[in-house]
């Protein structure tokens, strides 16, 4: 008969079981969801060559989740020859940048100043949404590097949220709302999320209800948008182990509880 | 003098001063006051950079507090004063965009920070592995319809049992889950202005 697990045993058979997707890796079926495939709408009818926003709002400890998102937007965004503004409102997003998603643009042979920006971080969280929404020359004078925004082209008819057609997020804790209250709401800019999982079950109210274009579901929307983009990445190839991982917490949720009703209908017998 | 720069009086007024502009200026379109509007938001980006720099000099204030009474985890609490001395001097020193800095934060912290959440993610299945217990009818439904929700929209496989899981999910998505975060999410709303006002007349003495 099966007692209590200790709970190292179950971290071990899980750490074994995840892996093993990433060693022989299997086929999964890629139907794609309605919010990635309305993400995916509302960037391709952004004209070519447009300057848009992107906000990098993951921390390190997210990497795991999201690199595959800034890997397979880096991609798109070359595609389209898109002109890139960069901002953070989270305090790792521009390490991030320079180490995950700066060497696409610059494999790509996009130039600092006139193909890209990094505004780098600000703080201040709501406060911060709101002010560059307004006036981004208020509260940032100098890019990530130390370079005058109004020296830099790229930056010449940039300076609030009416002069972006579209704001794209890689989000780990609340950017798509504050972007949907301080950018979307206010001036009607589409907003387009990639969050982790956790996120995006919080947000697709918002996307039910309209306030946010598109968004996408953790590494399973990333899976997709590098499917309909022609990109596999990372996420595709982690699909097998999140759904492995996703089933084993079910398994052993209900192992938990055969476990716990056998021995309580057995005291039950002894009483 | 001091009293009355000190004064809650002033303060309170400052407050609802800002507020009142901040307001105004959301729904009329005034030169005067969406300038104002826009330096008092530029104001708020400074001061809140300000705080970042006043929460690394508290924690380094309580963690000198431990190691001087040798409370708890004491030897921590050196290695987290260093790391903050190291990191920050290499910071300043060197720029948050040279080499070392992007070497420390992808080689260093980048490594810890993802084990730990990986960790999590194992802890969480161990954890609903001994606390999730279908006692009632109510755990009954919630484990259901995450199952459903998990097969359904988190992972690919939903498609392959059945195309009812991914539709039912969806519509658990669309209609229960939309409602009831609606409802949150507005009475969140509502209490924060009720916040708000309490606040900005001085009744609410926490703040």
């Amino acid at each position: 008969m099966v007692k209590e697990i200790d709970r190292r045993i179950i971290i071990g058979i899980s750490m074994i079981i995840i892996a093993i997707p990433y060693i022989f890796p299997f086929p999964l079926p890629m139907k794609i969801q309605q919010s990635t495939r309305d993400a995916w709408d509302n960037m391709e009818i952004v004209p070519d060559g447009s300057t848009i926003l992107f906000a990098i709002d993951v921390g390190l400890s997210s990497l795991a989740e999201m690199k595959g998102g800034l890997v397979v937007l880096g991609k798109y965004f070359i595609e389209r020859q898109f002109k890139i503004v960069i901002v953070s409102f989270y305090s790792d997003g521009p390490v991030i940048f320079s180490s995950y998603f700066e060497p696409i643009l610059n494999k790509a042979g996009y130039k600092l100043g006139e193909d890209w920006v990094n505004l780098g971080y600000i703080s201040g969280v709501g406060v911060a949404y709101q002010s560059i929404a307004t006036d981004i020359r208020s509260v940032v004078q100098t890019d990530y590097y130390g370079n005058q925004i109004d020296s830099l082209p790229i930056m010449k008819n940039i300076n609030d949220a009416s002069d972006f057609p579209i704001v794209v997020t890689i989000d780990a804790y609340n950017s798509v709302r504050d972007f949907i209250k301080y950018w979307g709401t206010p001036f009607g800019v589409p907003i387009v999320g990639f969050p982790t999982g956790t996120c995006y079950m919080v947000y697709y109210s918002d996307y039910a209800l309209g306030l946010c274009e598109g968004l996408t579901n953790g590494v399973k929307g990333i899976a997709e948008f590098e499917f309909i983009t022609n990109y596999p990445g990372t996420a595709t190839a982690g699909i097998g182990a999140i759904t492995v991982a996703n089933l084993l917490l079910i398994f052993f949720v209900l192992l938990g509880n055969i476990i716990y009703f056998r021995d309580r209908s057995k005291k039950v017998n002894k009483i | 003098m001091s009293g009355i720069i000190k004064s809650r009086e002033i303060v309170l007024g400052l407050t609802l001063l800002c507020a009142i502009i901040m307001a105004v200026n959301y729904y009329v379109s005034v030169q005067v006051i969406s300038t104002t509007a826009s330096t008092i938001v530029s104001w708020g980006v400074i001061i809140s950079a300000f705080s970042v720099i006043l929460g690394a000099i508290i924690t380094i204030r309580f963690h000198l507090g431990r190691i001087q009474k040798k409370r708890g985890d004491w030897l921590w609490s050196i290695w987290l004063i260093i790391s903050i001395i190291v990191v920050y001097t290499i910071g300043i020193t060197f720029t948050a965009t040279s080499y070392i800095y992007q070497w420390i934060i992808i080689n260093v912290l980048s490594g810890l920070s993802e084990t730990v959440y990986s960790l999590v993610g194992l802890f969480a299945i161990t954890a609903a592995y001994r606390s999730f217990r279908i006692r009632n009818t109510d755990a009954g439904i919630l484990f259901a319809v995450a199952t459903i929700v998990i097969i359904g929209q988190n992972i690919p496989i939903g498609e392959m049992i059945s195309p009812v899981i991914p539709a039912f999910a969806k519509w658990i998505l669309d209609y229960p889950n939309v409602a009831a975060n609606t409802a949150v999410v507005m009475a969140e709303l509502v209490v924060a202005t009720a916040y708000s006002i309490r606040l900005l007349i001085g009744r609410e003495r926490g703040a």
